[in-house]
Order: C-alpha cells, then sequence, then structure tokens
C-alpha cells in the first residue's frame, strides 16, 4: 500500500475518531432543552385563533375595542405580528420576557415578530425571520424625554412600523455566538484549518527530531 | 262498581299527568341550570385562577390554603400546587403559600409580600405564610403552632442546593424555596436530609432556566468542536503524509548515493544523482540488505573465536604490528558488542573478521588486509572498487556486488528502514572500514 494511501486512510479514521471525541466530551455541556410551561403554553392557545393573548390578572390594560384594533391590525401587518400581554416575570419556568415569546412562536410555528408588553415594558422577538431593523421603545413610562403611552396606541405605532419592512423567513433558533449554520461551519473550518497546519507543525518536527535522533550513534 | 272503575282510570291519569309534569320541570330546571353554570363557570374560574385583591387572595385561601398562579408555577402550576397541599398536610398547623401576581391593593406599596401577610394572618389567622409576587421580595412568617419553624434550615439546604446546582450562576426558584419551608416546618427543629433536598434540587421547576441562547450556543459550540477536530486532523494528516511522502520518495532516490549525510567526512561527497558522472553498475533489488536477526550472536561468537585465537599467541607473535591491529581491533569490537544496536552489532562483527585478518598475517605480509563490501559489510570480502551507482563514489564491494550492485544494507528504526550510509554514526561515516584503513581506531575514538 502506498505511503499516500496509507496516510490517508489513517488520517480519516483519526479524524472520524477525534470529532467522535470531540462530540463526547463536549455533549455533557450542552443544557436540557426548556420544557414549555403552562403560562407559555395558555398562550400558544390563545394565539391560535387571534394574535393578541392577554392574561386574565392584566386585562384591563387593553380594552375590548383597543383589543379588537390591535388584533385586527396585527393580523393585516405583513410581517405578522402577535401580542402577549402579561407581567414579566422570572418564576414562570423560562430565562426572559424573550425567551418565552420564541417558545410561543416556536410552539405556534408562525413566523412574525411577537410582543410582549405590560403596563411599563415591552419585549419584541423574531421568530422565523430576519428583516429590517425596527426601532422599538422598551418602555412605555415615557423614558427620558419620550412622553408616556398607552399600550394599545404603543402596539399600534409598533405594527405600523412593522408592517411593510423588508424581511426573509430564517432559522432564528440557532446561536447568535456562533454566527448561525453558516458561521458554524465557517468558525469550525477556520479554527480546523489553523489548528491543523500547527499541528502538522509539531507532527512533522517531532517526526523529523525521532528520526534525526535515530541517526546519532 | 263502573263508577269505581272510571274514578280509579281517573286517578291513574293524572298522577300520570303529574309525574310528566315533574320530568319535564326537573329536567327544564337541569338543563337551565347547567347552562347557567356554563356561562357563569368560567368568569368564576378565571377570578379564582387571578385573584386581583387582597379580598380574592384571602377568599382562595379559605378555600384552598395554596395559591399559585402561572406567572410564579415555573412551568407546571398545577403539579406545584399539588406538591404544597401534599407537603402543608404533615405540618402540624395551617400553611398558606402565596405565589401570585401583585394584588391590585397593595401594587403601590413597598414590602408588598410582608404587609399581605400581615392582612391574611389578620383575616385567616396564625399559622406559616410563605408570600411571593412577581415584584418581590417574598416574605415567611410563622405564629402560633408554627412559630417554632427554623428558617435557617431552609437557608442552609437553599445554599446547599445553589453551591451544587447547574451552569454557572445557578438560581433556586422561589417555589423551591416554598417546598422546602413547607417541607421544613413539617419538622421543626430537624436539618433537611440531604436526599430529600437532592431530589426537589433535581427537579426542572427548581432553578430559574438558563438562557436559550446557551443552549444554542452549546449545540453550536459541540458541532464547532467536531468539525474543527476533525478537519484539523484531515489537515494535519494531510500534511504529515506529504511530508512523509516527499522524505520516504528523498531518501529512496537517495539511495546508493552519497555513504553518508556529510560527504567530506565520508571522502566521497554528495552522490550526483542517477546518471553520475563514471562508469556504474546496475543494481540488484533489495533481497539481501537486511541486517541477520542473529547478528548480535553472530558477532559475539566471532568476537570469541578470534579472541582465543588472540589469547594463544606467543610473545613473539604478540610483539608483531598485526597482533597489535588484531588487539586494537578487538577492544574495538567488544566496545560495541553489547550495545544492543543492530549497526553497532554489524561493526563487531566486521571487526572480528579484520582482527581474525590480522592474526593471519602475522608471519604472512603477502595477506591483505580485510576490507568489507561498501554496499553491505555482511556480504563476502571486497575484492575490487568501483563506482557505486547513481554517485561519484569508488568503494570497494564484493564480487557479486561487482556484478551487479544491490541496494544498501537497511537498518530498522522506529518509523521506517532506511540504508546505513543514510544514519549519522561511524559506521556510515567509515563504510564500515570499506573507506577508511583503521576501523577500530575510528571506532575506539568515537565511543570514547
Amino acid at each position: 500500500m502506498s505511503t499516500w494511501r496509507t496516510g490517508m486512510l489513517v488520517t480519516v479514521a483519526a479524524a472520524v475518531a477525534g470529532g467522535a471525541g470531540a462530540w463526547a466530551l463536549t455533549t455533557p455541556g450542552v443544557p436540557d432543552p426548556i420544557p414549555v410551561g403552562d403560562r407559555v403554553q395558555a398562550a400558544v392557545e390563545g394565539l391560535r385563533d387571534s394574535h393578541v393573548y392577554i392574561e386574565p390578572a392584566v386585562d384591563e390594560l387593553l380594552t375590548a375595542e383597543e383589543r379588537a384594533q390591535v388584533d385586527a391590525a396585527a393580523a393585516a401587518s405583513d410581517p405578522g405580528v402577535y401580542v402577549v400581554v402579561w407581567r414579566p416575570s422570572a418564576q414562570a419556568g423560562y430565562y426572559l420576557e424573550g425567551e418565552a415569546l420564541a417558545q410561543i412562536g416556536a410552539e405556534l410555528g408562525r413566523p412574525g415578530l411577537y410582543l410582549r408588553l405590560d403596563a411599563n415594558e415591552i419585549d419584541s422577538r423574531e421568530v422565523g425571520i430576519e428583516g429590517d431593523y425596527l426601532s422599538i421603545p422598551s418602555r412605555l413610562d415615557g423614558d427620558g424625554d419620550e412622553p408616556a403611552a398607552s399600550p394599545a396606541e404603543t402596539l399600534l405605532s409598533v405594527i405600523s412600523d412593522n408592517d411593510g419592512r423588508e424581511y426573509r423567513e430564517a432559522d432564528t433558533s440557532g446561536s447568535d455566538y456562533w454566527g448561525g449554520t453558516g458561521g458554524t461551519i465557517a468558525a469550525a473550518s477556520l479554527l480546523g484549518v489553523l489548528a491543523g497546519m500547527g499541528l502538522a507543525l509539531v507532527m512533522a518536527l517531532g517526526w523529523l527530531g525521532v528520526r534525526g535522533g535515530g541517526r546519532k550513534r | 262498581m263502573a263508577i269505581a272503575v272510571r274514578t280509579e282510570s281517573r286517578r291513574r291519569v293524572a298522577d300520570g299527568c303529574r309525574l310528566s309534569v315533574r320530568v319535564l320541570t326537573a329536567l327544564f330546571v337541569t338543563f337551565a341550570g347547567s347552562a347557567l353554570l356554563a356561562l357563569v363557570a368560567p368568569t368564576a374560574a378565571a377570578q379564582e385562577a387571578f385573584p386581583r385583591t387582597i379580598d380574592d387572595i384571602v377568599e382562595h385561601l379559605r378555600a384552598d390554603p395554596v395559591l399559585i398562579q402561572p406567572a410564579m408555577g415555573m412551568g407546571d402550576t398545577r403539579a406545584a400546587h399539588d406538591l404544597l397541599v401534599d407537603l402543608a398536610a404533615d405540618v402540624d398547623g395551617p400553611v398558606y403559600v402565596v405565589l401570585a401576581d401583585t394584588p391590585e391593593d397593595l401594587a403601590a406599596t413597598d414590602g408588598v409580600s410582608e404587609q399581605a401577610a400581615a392582612l391574611l394572618r389578620s383575616e385567616l389567622g396564625d399559622g406559616l405564610y410563605f408570600v411571593d409576587f412577581i415584584d418581590g421580595p417574598r416574605y415567611v412568617g410563622a405564629w402560633g403552632p408554627t412559630a417554632n419553624v427554623d428558617q435557617r434550615v431552609t437557608a442552609e439546604a437553599l445554599q446547599y442546593v445553589v453551591a451544587n446546582g447547574p451552569g454557572e450562576y445557578p438560581r433556586a426558584s422561589t417555589l423551591l424555596e416554598a417546598v422546602l419551608t413547607v417541607r421544613a416546618a413539617a419538622e421543626p427543629g430537624e436539618p433537611l436530609p440531604v436526599e430529600v433536598v437532592d431530589e426537589y434540587a433535581e427537579q426542572p421547576w427548581a432553578f430559574i432556566p438558563t438562557e436559550h441562547y446557551e443552549r444554542a450556543d452549546a449545540l453550536a459550540g459541540r458541532w464547532v468542536a467536531t468539525l474543527g477536530t476533525g478537519i484539523a486532523i484531515l489537515v494535519a494528516g494531510s500534511i504529515m503524509t506529504g511530508v512523509v511522502h516527499a522524505v520516504t520518495s528523498r531518501t529512496t532516490r537517495r539511495q546508493g548515493g552519497s555513504g553518508g549525510r556529510d560527504g567530506s567526512r565520508t571522502h566521497a561527497g554528495r552522490g550526483t544523482g542517477r546518471g553520475g558522472a563514471g562508469k556504474t553498475t546496475s543494481r540488484r533489488p533489495e533481497a539481501d540488505a537486511d541486517i541477520p536477526a542473529d547478528i548480535a550472536d553472530v558477532a559475539r561468537n566471532r568476537w570469541e573465536r578470534a579472541r582465543r585465537r588472540f589469547e594463544n599467541l606467543n610473545a613473539r607473535e604478540l610483539a608483531l604490528p598485526p597482533a597489535s591491529a588484531a588487539e586494537e581491533a578487538l577492544d574495538a569490537a567488544e566496545r560495541v558488542l553489547e550495545t544492543r544496536d543492530e549497526l553497532d552489532a554489524v561493526g563487531a562483527y566486521v571487526l572480528s573478521l579484520q582482527a581474525e585478518r590480522e592474526l593471519r598475517r602475522i608471519g604472512k605480509a603477502n595477506v591483505p588486509r580485510f576490507r568489507p563490501c561498501f554496499i553491505n559489510p555482511m556480504h563476502p570480502e571486497a575484492r575490487e572498487t568501483v563506482r557505486i551507482a547513481g554517485s561519484t563514489i569508488d568503494a570497494p564491494v564484493c564480487p557479486q556486488c561487482r556484478r551487479e550492485q544491490g541496494s544498501f544494507m537497511v537498518v530498522r528504526t522506529r518509523w521506517r528502514r532506511r540504508p546505513y550510509v543514510e544514519t549519522n554514526t561511524v559506521w556510515a561515516r567509515t563504510g564500515y572500514g570499506a573507506l577508511v584503513d583503521n576501523l577500530a581506531r575510528h571506532v575506539l575514538e568515537n565511543r570514547r
């Protein structure tokens, strides 16, 4: 068997083994998926037939008329808008409100802009889409010089700004740190090539050293 | 009689009609009641699920001492409620747990949980109160039969749980704290068993979940590590394969070449490659290039035989120059005999042959000195000097190599086989004596 064939066979086998080893070593560090809790599930059920879900504890935030207005505007918007009205909580089985919106969007299976608001704050998350930048105020209670706005006014304003902006459907469940699927592959390739060259240098020097050392008697 | 029969008949008809009316009335009432309940029940259930004021909470706690709303239920409000109800049943005294949205009538106040607990106690009486709202902070108070509940037990358990929790910064949920508090109240003064605490800590509601992106990043990181490792090994292996192939190819081309890495020390200079100057002979395949496996034994037997013959010399013979040369060769051979090195063993063998030849030359000046075959010192003695194939070297070779040059004797190393002339040894520099007049002296100087 030629040097090339032997070397490449050994290399491929070692690469597969090394990859499997890296997978096994890094798997324990992957957190378990966060289960969908009952608060999120209630919102999912509420949004199946509407674009607005209001938790009973805060149903006074929107009047029936305002709710109908927001629902109609959200349904007509492109990309679509889904609104959840409840107070933020760290004890509801998810990390932050944005995570709850991501869970709702994933469970609902409808890409679009998901909003969460109460009397004071508003959170947003694009689920399944990547769109042009949209300015969304983080607070409703008059942050700085801005006047306070009602929840309905804020929602209608955001929905209006959202309607018609450029967007494309995309997988938004990936890692921002590594830059999605493409970034992950690019990072792995770059790191792999650089590390491989370094490893090859060390191996070559070691091999030549051993080979040379074998000659010195 | 006939009248009596008719009267009885009328009475039965009348009874039947009354029964029918009653049944219809009952059905109507049942239907109407059900419809009314169906209209009213959702609203009532919703209000029960989301009490808005302290009075609402009091009413709820009168019927059910545990109030947990989805905003505080860690994803499974029903299970949390049932667990706390079960734990509270084991406590000697009333237990009230409130994990809910902030009551409207207390929203603008400070210390809302503590104030709520005080108001609840004034309505419901003494007991253990665990109260926390979305706006926090939570409040735990114990009065009456549960006054001896030691909250330090819960604090110690929480400290233990957090210290052993998942992730970099684990945060215990309020629900876990409530569970540990009520569980500790069942056995006042006793520390919570570690196994019990561990069991609660393993539940999905025990800790505030980590960010979704931590999992996404970890999943992507796993792919980066896996692909990166595989690619790194592929790149390194490909480069190494190329390096090994290039070095091996170069060595193969140089076989039969310079007679050593340092041409000046071998008195031969660099080879000129294939088609070099001078007349050359053809090459034989590498059939007999390996060093015999029993070379160490062969060399030792040869050395011992020569040594015995040397020790039988008389005083006059010992004074002659060939005897001195033989003694020097035997000393050099002994020096390299025990190194367990193949090249050294061959050297000991050649030096022993040279010693024997010197012993034969005592008193016989016409006997030539022993000169090994440069191609392979294990070959028979060299008879002629020829141009080594692919080089500019003229060196003594055995008759067979004179007719058809074979490959140089090869030595096995850890990684590969290579010609002895490619090694950086005294043997390569001297060609085992084929290129120098006094091999023994070179060896003794080399091994001082």
